[in-house]
């Protein structure tokens, strides 16, 4: 347990049992995005498709629950990588949600710190993840967190289906 | 083939390595850095820290898998990749640490048979989307990806933390 505000947040790894929770949360973060600029409709389907990335045969991610009073209120997907400056396992971020009620009130910090401490016991200290350029308390709060935006690197994008 | 159009690509075969392909892996981490090294702020590469790339890709639980490219058995170049996922689409994602071909070989397609195969795994893997960095001072690199299709992902930026750094 951590303090959140005056609350208690609880973190545990989610489980398919924690689907409904996940998919709801993913729309709100779509929605919350779409509040931002330029709203872009989501095909509700992909939802689904968080099933099979996280509790399939073969996951190729993982999910961490944030919960207060036994309510979910935000939730991280992360998978592992490596960085090749160093030869180490990365992290990655793929996605990190609060709920609308429950920011600024030090449950991204609580999820980032556990991300960090997942990627230390694999003996790693670099994490990666995308921000979108116009999120811009997103990206106040990585920076607060001692995060750098990294742009010595271009981030390259290669849908090949998309060009033939 | 002899006397076709292609004669100016390599006959290049690329296979998964394995651990007994460490020493020319290895000895073509240093050539990659040897060649960033000769752009720009050149940084010194700690040999016990290359010896890293053995624990990723042949450990216990590996993280990575190492292609390797040959021309009549000779190594010529190497891709690491691992797979992880793409929020936009919720699909899997193939990302690339690293691409090398060795300065004798290259511009001779090499790099584009490395992602062929790189996509072509992805598609396996069922999903769509590849993603890398490239060093901004890398010109050369970045022309080659764009020429591929690729495009650099503007709308995203991207951010690193590294935990043994100037944080308490």
């Amino acid at each position: 347990m951590t303090q959140a505000g005056n609350k208690d947040v609880a973190l545990r790894r989610a489980t398919e049992a924690d689907l409904p929770a996940i998919k709801q949360m993913a729309r709100e973060f779509v929605d919350y995005l779409n509040t931002i600029d330029e709203p872009e409709a989501v095909d509700p389907a992909i939802f689904d498709r968080i099933e099979r990335l996280a509790f399939g045969p073969a996951p190729l991610c993982t999910i961490e629950l944030a919960e207060i009073d036994g309510a979910p209120v935000g939730y991280l997907i992360w998978f592992i990588g490596v960085e090749t400056n160093g030869f180490t396992p990365a992290l990655h971020i793929a996605d990190l949600y609060v709920r609308d009620a429950w920011r600024e009130r030090g449950i991204g910090r609580i999820f980032m710190d556990r991300a960090a401490s997942i990627l230390r016991e694999r003996g790693g200290a670099t994490l990666f993840w995308v921000v979108w350029n116009q999120n811009r308390a997103a990206i106040d709060f990585y920076r607060r967190l001692g995060a750098e935006i990294w742009d010595e690197a271009i981030l390259m994008r290669w849908d090949p289906a998309r060009d033939t | 083939m002899p006397g076709s159009s292609m004669s100016e690509k390599a006959d290049v075969s690329v296979r998964r390595a394995t651990e007994a392909d460490l020493p020319a892996i290895k000895q073509m981490i240093h050539e990659f850095a040897d060649y960033l090294n000769a752009i720009d702020e050149p940084e010194a590469l700690d040999p016990a820290l290359v010896s890293g790339i053995e624990k990723l890709a042949f450990g216990p639980t590996p993280l990575c898998t190492i292609d390797i490219a040959e021309v009549t058995g000779a190594p010529v170049g190497y891709m690491v990749y691992f797979i992880g996922i793409d929020m936009d689409g919720f699909a899997p994602a193939l990302y690339i640490a690293d691409l090398f071909v060795r300065a004798a070989w290259r511009d001779r397609g090499v790099g584009r048979i490395f992602m062929e195969r790189a996509a072509s795994i992805t598609r396996e893997r069922g999903g769509k989307t590849l993603f890398w960095t490239v060093w901004n001072k890398n010109p050369k690199a970045l022309a080659f990806y764009r020429h591929l299709g690729a495009q650099p992902w503007d709308e995203e930026i991207l951010m690193r933390w590294e935990l043994n750094g100037d944080r308490p």
